[in-house]
């Protein structure tokens, strides 16, 4: 349950005709997409089930070496995942594009965006990302130490906001730092958005200046992997726009108008321009 | 803001006067072993809720003990709450905080755990909500 804003629902989603902004800090470049429709309306809910474990898979173990998962389902006691996870279909979703992957798409369904929330139960479990898949992504003091479920700092209990790109894989993560081996459950609220990307560049300044209401959604990337730049660059044709200050509007406007013609005409939301003719367009006469 | 209630079950023997209550809850998983002790992990606390006792064959005590180090080769538990089951009084005894006990998890080796006594050895069961919170 979320607090309805002026973009976002009673779960956290964003609204039709409504903007979503990602910033990636690493790049420090943000992609506002307008969201069009989303598709799974009244099917936000997704009880995935336990995380897709095991029996005698090897974790790590906060108490050293590895330890095993006791049994199908079932996060070890004082173990965090070795290799990050992804989340296999549930067996009625088999035919979806990746069979290893249920968040997976490729480049093609560019006009798609997944917006995920997950939630773990029991929500003291670690949660953690690695975008792409391989790749740790909190740090401390630029590079010099690496963080994540398995150190002191660098993960959330329980739950996590995640927006998955068509052609990077995301790799979840987690950590049990109880003596107790624990059955769990996940429930993804998950919005499957039909998307576009503005194509008016003072628009853009507005979303990104927060003149203009958003959903912002910061991904946890310290790292700007080249798989992300690429995919990224397949999805779009662009990274995203970069932030400027009021006094830097003119500026601004100047060089999105620039990355505005990069972007795959797929997704682009050209700029509507009233005819005269159109109704509504009262053209005022000079007397 | 994390939170986790559950409920744990032990049950006494029926043969020793004096031990730990073994845990059972429907997210603790049995396969390996049977957990004694609740290890409360760094930055969060435990909260004990209510402890619920029963048996009508003898007096039960349960006592929580709480530990800064479940790490080490013996751990030095210190008593921190003890209910009664009186017989006498009733076969079951209810003790439903208000306020709950709180533990805090400082560096990640804390524990909690419930022992029983009993004058007699017998069959008793309890019943304790805790909660994992940050």
């Amino acid at each position: 349950m979320s607090y309805p804003s002026k973009t976002t629902d009673s779960f956290g989603l964003v609204e039709d005709n409504s903007y979503l902004t990602v910033f990636i800090p690493a790049s420090q470049l943000a992609i506002p997409f307008r969201v069009l429709a989303r598709h799974n309306r009244g099917g936000e809910v997704l009880n995935y089930g336990a995380l897709p474990i095991t029996a005698a898979e090897t974790w790590g173990s906060y108490d050293g070496g590895t330890t095993t998962a006791p049994a199908d389902d079932v996060i070890p006691s004082r173990g965090f995942t070795n290799t990050a996870k992804s989340f296999t279909p549930p067996v009625d979703m088999s035919t979806v594009y990746d069979s290893s992957d249920m968040w997976y798409i490729p480049y093609d369904f560019r006009e798609r965006l997944f917006h995920v929330k997950m939630e773990v139960t029991p929500s003291l479990i670690r949660c953690g990302v690695q975008i792409p898949k391989g790749q740790n992504q909190q740090r401390f003091q630029r590079d010099r130490a690496v963080l994540g479920v398995d150190k002191i700092s660098g993960f959330n209990r329980g739950s996590l906001e995640m927006i998955h790109f068509p052609e990077v894989r995301i790799g979840y993560t987690f950590g049990n730092d109880t003596n107790l081996d624990l059955f769990n459950t996940v429930k993804f609220t998950y919005g499957e958005y039909m998307i576009g990307i503005p194509g008016d560049a003072e628009l853009i300044y507005n979303i990104l200046d927060k003149r203009v209401p958003s959903h912002w959604v910061t991904l946890p990337i310290a790292t700007y992997d080249s798989a992300v730049k690429v995919g990224l660059q397949k999805d779009y044709g662009i990274e995203g726009f970069n932030m400027y200050s009021p006094e830097e509007r003119r500026y601004a406007i100047e060089e999105y108008q620039s990355v505005i013609e990069k972007i795959n005409k797929d997704i682009l939301i050209v700029k509507k321009v009233p005819t005269d003719s159109s109704p509504g367009n009262v053209i005022r006469r000079v007397r | 803001m994390v939170s986790e209630l559950f409920t744990v079950y032990g049950k006494t023997d029926g043969a020793s006067i004096t031990d730990d209550l073994p845990l059972y809850a429907d997210i603790i998983d049995y396969t390996i072993a049977t957990p004694e002790h609740l290890r409360i992990p760094r930055g969060m606390k435990l909260k004990i809720w209510a402890i619920r006792v029963n048996g009508n064959l003898g007096d039960t005590a349960v006592t929580v003990n709480y530990t800064h180090d479940v790490t080490a080769g013996i751990p030095v538990y210190i008593a921190i709450n003890t209910d009664i089951l009186d017989n006498a009084v009733d076969s079951r005894f209810s003790d439903d905080y208000r306020k709950p006990i709180i533990l805090r998890g400082f560096t990640g080796d804390e524990a909690v755990k419930f022992t029983w006594t009993q004058p007699v050895a017998v069959v008793a069961n309890a019943e304790i909500d805790v909660e994992y919170c940050d």
